[in-house]
């Protein structure tokens, strides 16, 4: 479907209008770089370090195409209060953000949930970083397995029993079989002998990332825009084209 | 009594009362704007439906008989929040028991509903099912209305679903042939 001129004459404004990059920083600060950054909680240095997530680095350009799409730039009133329109009436964004739904507790700093939860998401800092985290929320792929109990940082220990296996020794203290083998890797049931002792921490089934959806704009457009626009992923694409002519 | 919402419970309770209970047929509805009347306010008290978005479309799909011969309407909603220049779309597949209550829902984004063939509900393309942690085209329902499966089946090769699925394709058949 081909975009329409009128649209296009309105991003095309911020090839020459800087106001369009008023929360270039704020974007960058969020995402992070892609190595070991200062910020613990931006994205990019947080997910990168779950390799077997399979995390791939988010170019921050996407987010600012993003906005561009999202907010229609400077020239719209909601610009200045709700840029990425989380928080509109009836957005199932803005309730699974406050909820902590979703997996997105897994995705939003404690900060961020706080904020969300008590802040006016009218401002548009928040709007901005709640959006980011529902995008993440969004392309993130969850699933429930036994975790260690960050509620109880005891390291226990346990007696092997005769006939014991890592299965029946996890199901009788409360952790699973992952968590014994990590604390010594290389038990392994043939290993084991009765009377040694096994070091672990208590474990419980919990919500975690295994993996991340393509980020690319077919995608984004169906995991964050929900098929509202059906010109979404081809806006997207129009924009980052546009940034290559950006001369700031 | 005001005439209007007497004419909708005396239609409601005829879709209610018409069939018996257990494997039965459900009761058809009379007609589209019967169907809109009624199932309409029912979804809006589930919370399925939020008056403050744009509902944009709002159609019976097809019925599904699940494996043990219950049927369940099922129906495709789409909603756009309203504000911005690129609303975010709320679309989902839901599925409905006799007495209108949705026994499941999934998110189907830029997929559509194309046809019921006895408990599966088939898409133009995948939608995904956060509980079942499963995605596809092809959904299978349960005697509880609840999607209990994710399959692909490739819908775009099959027979009869052009112009307009005058004919419900049989799932057995080969894709490939003309």
């Amino acid at each position: 479907m081909a975009l329409s001129p009128k649209w296009i004459a309105t991003v095309e404004d911020g090839l020459s209008n800087r106001d369009w990059d008023a929360y270039d920083a704020l974007i960058q600060s969020e995402i992070g770089e892609c190595a070991c950054s200062e910020r613990a909680t931006a994205y990019n240095p947080r997910f990168i370090e779950n390799v077997a997530s399979g995390y791939v680095c988010v170019d921050w350009m996407l987010i600012k195409a993003m906005l561009w799409v999202e907010s229609g730039g400077p020239r719209q009133a909601s610009w200045k209060t709700r840029p990425m329109q989380i928080g509109n009436p009836g957005d199932p964004a803005y309730g699974v953000l406050k909820k902590s739904a979703e997996g997105s507790a897994l995705v939003m700093s404690p900060a961020l949930a706080a904020a969300i939860r008590t802040q006016s998401i009218d401002s548009p800092e928040l709007n901005i970083r709640a959006a980011i985290a529902y995008l993440f929320t969004r392309m993130a792929k969850f699933d429930v397995r036994s975790v260690v109990d960050e509620s109880d940082k005891t390291i226990h220990t346990v007696t092997i029993a005769r006939g014991d296996s890592l299965e029946r020794i996890a199901g009788r203290v409360g952790t699973s079989v992952e968590v014994l083998k990590s604390f010594r890797s290389e038990v392994s049931t043939t290993q084991l002998r009765v009377g040694e002792k096994l070091r672990y921490r208590k474990a419980k089934m919990g919500q975690i990332i295994v993996g991340w959806r393509k980020w690319d704009f077919a995608t984004i457009a169906a995991r964050y825009n929900g098929g509202g626009d059906p010109d979404y992923a081809d806006k997207l694409a129009f924009v980052t084209r546009l940034f290559s002519q950006l001369k700031r | 009594m005001p005439v209007r919402p007497l004419v909708a419970v005396l239609i409601a309770s005829l879709v209610f009362v018409a069939a018996p209970l257990g494997a039965a047929p459900a009761a058809r509805l009379p007609s589209w704007q019967d169907f809109y009347r009624i199932v309409h306010p029912a979804l809006v008290r589930q919370e399925v439906i939020d008056p403050r978005r744009a509902l944009v479309h709002l159609a019976c799909l097809c019925e599904a008989r699940s494996p043990g011969g219950f049927l369940f309407r099922v129906v495709e909603v789409r909603e756009l929040v309203r504000g911005g220049p690129s609303p975010r779309g709320v679309n989902q597949l839901l599925v409905l028991d006799r007495q209108l209550k949705v026994t499941d829902r999934i998110e189907i984004a830029t997929a559509h509903g194309l046809y019921c063939d006895g408990a599966s509900i088939i898409l133009d393309r995948p939608a995904e099912s956060p509980r079942l942690g499963q995605e596809g085209n092809l959904l299978r329902i349960d005697d509880g209305g609840r999607i209990s499966s994710l399959g692909e089946i490739e819908a775009a090769g099959m027979e009869g679903i052009r112009p307009v699925l005058s004919s419900r394709p049989s799932l057995t058949r080969p894709r490939s042939a003309p």
